[in-house]
């Protein structure tokens, strides 16, 4: 059932492609450049946000001892109204993160529907899901750095949700809060939060890549253009504003909703905390178990000729998988180096048998040898 | 199996969906299926034509949708002599195309294909 | 590929690098808040500032609906760096489109291996 619901969601993404290149050819079609997408907004966010570090100032109330008010609101205030292209910036450091959260989403779809998270692709599914979550979190300090209403509210919110677990509640809610109550310690925290977990993005994102020889990580110039100058457009079309600044003895009761980023809130707006966290964790712990659910026959890893080898190193070069790993040959060997598969890499995809020259590698499935009784049988036939 | 086939299709299963009928319509037209197109060696194409046929057909998805990532890239840049192993200097390169299309594009393929056939078999 | 089909690509990419110049010449204009006014132009550029005022005069009205949106959307300071995004984003939108037509031209669905010297 399950399996008949993929295959037709495969052809419709199929479908979707083949209208696409028609318009753009195979070269310029976004959806075979779906992993690439987020992480180009990943640099587009990287270089906007170190231009509005530099003029963010993470305190709640007075710093410096200045005669005017100088915290995390008046300089967001100061990069908006008063820095050249501050406002542009800070629109396109938010735009690109809804964006970022768009194609990741994009991404994920499209690793579904064609049926590429599961099996040797687990790695991958795992550590995008966890991906997945940390930029959901991250995108939520940023909202909590502007400080102003909105800001505060979500900050209590966190904090009441953070301390109604058990036993890891409070040291929670203390890491957070960077003591017991709202500070200039807690905007530093966040601003930490916010750019030290940006960049552990990158290690997160080298477990993601790690089973994979060369990896997309740039779309084509044409396409890049593209991005950011949608990006632009929306920063132009809805402008962003400032709430209030945060009053700390004041409670704020509505703020407008970023779906992207902040829809957690919203739910935890409407269901107790019980139900929240259930829906969280269960949410993400399904999402990580979906590639366990189809059974698949294992694959059938390629095995190498051992007295056909040559170490070449064809094979590593072009293996996409990372499955293929040169060792030292045996004593007896005339040749210096060794193919060797890593079973639990392999795809069994073949790649290895089309770059070997001396049919030294093949694929149980197919091996070489059937492939040219094949041949022969279909050439010469009677 | 019971006439010659002029042909060779080697096909990655994932693109272009053949069946029966299918095969009927190209009947000069032999196919054989690879998990990826990228399992394609440039020595199985050699054997092909050593043992009679007039032509190879190669088909892959299309360029940028391998499900194993880049087999169909591969192997279009070991046609194209740009990625060793390439083909042999004697193989006559008119006999060898390459085709990278979608799982929907059924008729792209046999449209090709028969148009192959026939600058083929007219070669000498 | 046919000669005429070559001469109408390269015609189309032309023309969209035109655009593509034309407005990115708006964006420092759009940058000043796209009017007549010329006391914000460097002093090296006061002598052709009627020229370029000329130059400009159609695109006004552009520049007046841009502001007029800006203000009804609550921005206040800055109108001119938004009015440069918009046609730095129009640019980079004309331009990804001709790189894109020159760039299709080598895509493939078909490998014809090109026969040895």
């Amino acid at each position: 059932m399950y399996q008949e619901i993929l295959k037709l969601l495969n052809f419709g993404t199929l479908e979707i492609e083949k209208i696409v290149n028609k318009i753009t050819t195979h070269k310029y079609n976004p959806f075979y450049y779906h992993g690439a997408l987020p992480q180009f907004y990943l640099w587009v966010l990287y270089l906007s946000g170190l231009l509005l570090f530099a003029y963010y100032i993470p305190t709640v109330d007075n710093a410096y001892l200045s005669k005017s008010l100088v915290n995390a609101w008046t300089s967001v205030d100061y990069i908006t109204k008063t820095l050249p292209f501050g406002a542009i910036f800070r629109g396109m450091h938010r735009y690109a993160g809804d964006a970022m959260v768009i194609t990741i989403i994009l991404h994920m779809i499209r690793v579904w529907f064609t049926d590429r998270y599961r099996q040797y692709r687990w790695v991958q599914w795992t550590s995008g899901i966890l991906l997945f979550v940390l930029v959901l979190f991250i995108g939520q300090t940023g909202y909590y750095l502007v400080w102003d209403d909105r800001s505060l509210g979500l900050t209590r919110m966190t904090v009441t949700s953070l301390a109604w677990l058990p036993i890891i509640g409070q040291p929670l809610k203390h890491w957070f809060l960077n003591g017991d109550l709202i500070s200039n310690l807690t905007m530093s925290n966040f601003l930490f939060i916010h750019i030290g977990l940006s960049f552990s993005l990158l290690f997160f994102l080298w477990i993601h890549y790690v089973r994979m020889t060369r990896p997309v990580l740039t779309p084509p110039p044409a396409i890049n253009y593209i991005l950011v100058a949608l990006v632009l457009l929306v920063v132009f079309l809805c402008p962003i504003n400032s709430g209030q600044m945060a009053n700390l003895n004041h409670q704020p009761t509505t703020f407008d909703i970023d779906w992207f980023f902040l829809f957690p809130y919203w739910l935890m707006a409407k269901v107790s905390l019980l139900s929240y966290w259930l829906i969280m964790f269960l949410g993400v712990g399904a999402l990580t178990i979906i590639p366990w659910f189809i059974r698949t026959k294992p694959v059938e890893a390629a095995e190498v000729v051992t007295n056909k080898c040559t170490g070449c190193s064809l094979c590593y070069r072009d293996c996409p998988w990372q499955a293929i790993e040169m060792v030292v040959a045996p004593a007896n060997s005339r040749f210096k180096l060794l193919a060797t598969v890593k079973p639990y890499r392999c795809t069994g995809c073949g790649v290895c048998v089309g770059a070997c020259a001396f049919d030294a590698i093949d694929v149980p499935n197919l091996p070489d040898a059937q492939v040219l009784d094949q041949i022969k049988g279909l050439v010469s036939a009677s | 199996m019971s006439e010659k086939k002029k042909v060779l299709a080697f096909m990655c299963e994932r693109s272009v969906e053949i069946n029966e009928t299918d095969l009927q319509n190209i009947s000069d037209v032999g196919v054989i299926k690879f998990p990826c197109s990228g399992m394609i060696q440039p020595l199985m194409i050699e054997a092909a034509l050593k043992a009679g046929a007039c032509g190879v057909v190669v088909t892959g998805c299309q360029l940028g949708d391998c499900f194993y990532r880049e087999g169909n890239k591969l192997l279009k840049e070991r046609l194209l002599g740009e990625r060793p192993p390439g083909l042999k200097k004697t193989v006559d390169r008119r006999r060898v195309l390459g085709l990278w299309l979608s799982k929907l594009q059924k008729s792209r393929f046999i449209d090709d294909t028969k148009e192959f056939t026939n600058f083929v078999t007219s070669l000498k | 590929m046919n000669r005429s089909h070559f001469t109408i690509i390269s015609s189309v990419v032309s023309v969209l690098a035109l655009l593509t110049i034309l407005v990115s010449c708006l964006m420092p204009f759009a940058e000043i808040g796209l009017n007549d006014s010329t006391q914000s132009y460097p002093g090296w550029l006061q002598s052709v500032a009627g020229l370029l005022v000329t130059f400009y005069k159609p695109f006004m009205p552009i520049g007046n609906d841009l502001t007029k949106y800006l203000k009804t959307q609550g921005v206040m300071t800055n109108l001119g760096d938004y009015a440069y995004i918009v046609f730095l984003s129009i640019a980079m939108l004309i331009a990804s489109l001709a790189i894109g037509i020159v760039g299709r031209e080598d895509a493939t669905e078909k490998t014809v291996i090109p026969e040895k010297k």
